[in-house]
């Protein structure tokens, strides 16, 4: 539980996870560091301890002189007092050719062990298990008929001392070291995530209502971040100044018909008076709430790409269910790969009202194309009915305009369709088409 | 003819089961959706009227039951929205028309006589056997171009061997598609009332296959 509280804390502070991946870095560099340090350290002082104790076993062989009865002879004092001390730590031990050991007055009655292979340094455990190094020699004196074997051990608890206070030093520095670098990271990161700060307060503004759209200007990395937001502001924005204008001119366009009918109540209620008005508050409701529900998801969809052509054939094999007795006869004319930018709800709503008019107009075919031309999809639905003058084509672009009473749904799905087109940054126009009747086409940015 | 209305609003389902009983529909009405999709799922309807919100069951979950348990009769949808996506949801269940609210009674009429007429299988709004002929449109028949009054319990078993002309019906899948629920089933009425149509056909057009049911055909015999 507390280990889930504390990765949550990690995933959701961006300065925590920063801080934390320096610092776990840098940790064990140092610590690495740290660890080759005192290893060189150690060795160059076993090397100089070595090199010491190669002086004195020189030393011993100068003091050592073979005795008139052939015997080798090593003057019992070399100077240094440690020799004489038992089992100080510092030894020398001569063994001549016939076997005979000569040794230092602190080895007692001690044997150190030989190594016979060759002159080498070791380590090795002395008499009290106090830890040495041993340097040892063969030599040739003359008249002894073979080799003596020299040995010098010193007692390397010495070198340990120096060690000591050697990483005390060093890890004192190295925590300075570490210390500085944290304080470093740590301004760094709150350094660089700065602008995200910003954004934070800003965001805090638009939310709070005291600013309309993220301001301030901010790097490569969030300004993308920065665009998009306030792309999706302006629409939201956008909107919700639509829908207040749906819903006043509704509460407006409903305020004529209701005073009709206060007046009519007073009076003889006439039925047919009051039938008309109820039809055309009905037409208001159907017409506003139509346009604010299309309109309430569009244009938002980021990133989403639909396929027109399954789409269209989807919608025509519905109409030609609901229609199976005019016997329509589709064209569907393009490519496959054609996408529309945007939402499959708003594609349908476009597509299906204008289909649905084709086919309602229609004697016996309708034709839906699509082609892609610099960047823009425009998409045709012509059927070969009536068609429309050009008074009435103006008239059926008009805001709620009915172009005919008995068939529903002209006017009303083509504004729908131009409301939709435009909150995806397009257009709608109506023309002629080729088959006799009506061509409705759909222009929107931005497809592939 | 015998139809199925599922919808949760009494004053509107009581305006259907009206208009479509004055159009000589058996009429079944539920009123919401767990009961409606029980009803279709048991009983054999010609068409059914599905209102899309309703409680306990929404419609296109009603009728997505139906056509997964092989129901096929033609289903007239009726939503209060208009969006596309909507009506694609609707039909992708298994709709076969729909109508969007407020909407004419008799649009309702027009609608059903039309999708019966199409689930029968027949393209043409108007059906022909021989000398007799049903305007499915007005919902008349007529013999040698006269029409015929017929009471409604008549109207609705020669509609039904109208659509099913040429095939034997049963005795039984008659009485289930000319009475509602309600209707205590007694196949001595289907009898007599048999024998009134032919009556008033004046024509030998049904005839009696035995031990199977009744067949509309334009023949001199079975």
């Amino acid at each position: 539980m507390s280990e889930n509280r504390k990765q949550a804390r990690i995933a959701t502070s961006l300065s925590l996870r920063l801080v934390a991946a320096a610092l776990i870095w840098m940790l064990f560099l140092l610590g690495i560091g740290g660890a080759v340090l005192t290893l060189a350290f150690r060795q160059s002082a076993v090397q100089e301890f070595g090199h010491r104790l190669d002086a004195v076993l020189r030393t011993v062989i100068a003091a050592a002189e073979v005795g008139p009865d052939g015997s080798l002879i090593v003057k019992p004092s070399l100077g240094d007092p440690r020799f004489e001390q038992i089992f100080s730590g510092w030894y020398w031990q001569v063994a001549g050719p016939s076997g005979r050991l000569t040794r230092s007055r602190s080895l007692w009655d001690s044997t150190l062990p030989v190594h016979t292979d060759g002159d080498e340094r070791r380590e090795i455990e002395g008499p009290k298990g106090e830890p040495l190094l041993v340097v040892e020699r063969d030599i040739e004196f003359p008249g002894l008929g073979g080799p003596v074997h020299m040995l010098i051990a010193g007692d390397m608890r010495e070198l340990s001392d120096r060690t000591r206070s050697f990483n005390t030093l060093l890890f004192a520095t190295i925590g300075l070291f570490a210390l500085g670098m944290a304080i470093a990271i740590v301004i760094q990161v709150r350094f660089g995530l700065r602008p995200l700060r910003l954004l934070t307060d800003r965001l805090a503004l638009v939310r709070s209502g005291k600013e309309k759209h993220l301001t301030g200007v901010y790097p490569r990395e969030v300004a993308p971040l920065v665009e998009t937001m306030n792309a999706i502001l302006d629409h939201d924005a956008e909107l919700i100044q639509r829908a207040r204008t749906h819903v006043g001119n509704l509460a407006h366009g409903l305020k004529t018909p209701l005073a009709v009918l206060q007046t009519e109540l007073r009076g003889n209620p006439d039925k047919a008076a009051i039938e008309t008005q109820l039809r055309r508050m009905s037409r208001l409701i159907d017409h506003h709430l139509a346009r604010a529900a299309a309109m309430a998801g569009s244009g938002r969809a980021l990133g989403l790409q639909v396929d027109v052509r399954s789409t269209a054939s989807d919608i025509a094999s519905v109409l030609s269910r609901i229609h199976a007795d005019k016997r329509i006869e589709t064209m569907i004319d393009m490519d496959a790969h054609i996408t529309f930018r945007g939402s499959r709800e708003d594609l349908e709503e476009m597509l299906g009202n204008l289909m649905e008019n084709a086919w309602k107009w229609a004697r016996r075919r309708v034709l839906i194309s699509a082609r892609v031309a610099e960047g823009n999809l425009h998409i045709a639905v012509e059927d070969d009915g009536p068609g429309l003058s050009e008074e009435q084509t103006a008239a059926v672009m008009q805001r709620g305009a009915k172009l005919d009473e008995t068939v529903p749904g002209w006017g009303l799905g083509l504004g729908i369709v131009a409301d939709i087109a435009a909150l995806n940054d397009g257009t709608i126009a109506i023309g002629r088409s080729d088959l006799g009747g009506v061509k409705a086409e759909l222009s929107l940015p931005g497809s592939a | 003819m015998r139809i199925l209305v599922v919808e949760d609003e009494p004053v509107l389902a009581l305006r259907l089961q009206q208009t479509l009983e004055a159009a000589d529909f058996a009429v079944d009405v539920a009123y919401d959706g767990e009961e409606g999709w029980h009803l279709g799922d048991t009983e054999n309807y010609d068409a059914v009227v599905l209102d899309l919100g309703l409680p306990k069951l929404d419609g296109v979950s009603i009728l997505r039951r139906w056509r997964d348990s092989g129901r096929a009769f033609p289903v007239l949808i009726l939503t209060a929205r208009s969006r596309w996506s909507e009506k694609m949801a609707g039909f992708q269940a298994g709709a076969d028309d729909y109508l969007t609210k407020p909407f004419e009674m008799d649009e309702v009429v027009y609608r059903l006589r039309a999708l019966i007429r199409r689930a029968a299988g027949h393209a043409q709004p108007e059906l022909a056997c021989g000398p007799l002929r049903l305007d499915t449109l007005a919902g008349r028949f007529s013999l040698n171009g006269i029409p015929i009054q017929l009471t409604a319990q008549e109207f609705r078993i020669l509609s039904y061997l109208m659509h099913h002309a040429g095939k034997i019906v049963s005795r039984t899948e008659l009485m289930e598609h000319v009475y509602d629920r309600h209707f205590d089933s007694d196949s001595n009425v289907l009898e007599v009332l048999i024998g009134r149509i032919r009556r008033k056909l004046d024509a030998d057009l049904i005839h009696t296959v035995r031990g199977q049911g009744y067949r509309l055909a334009d023949e001199a015999a079975p």
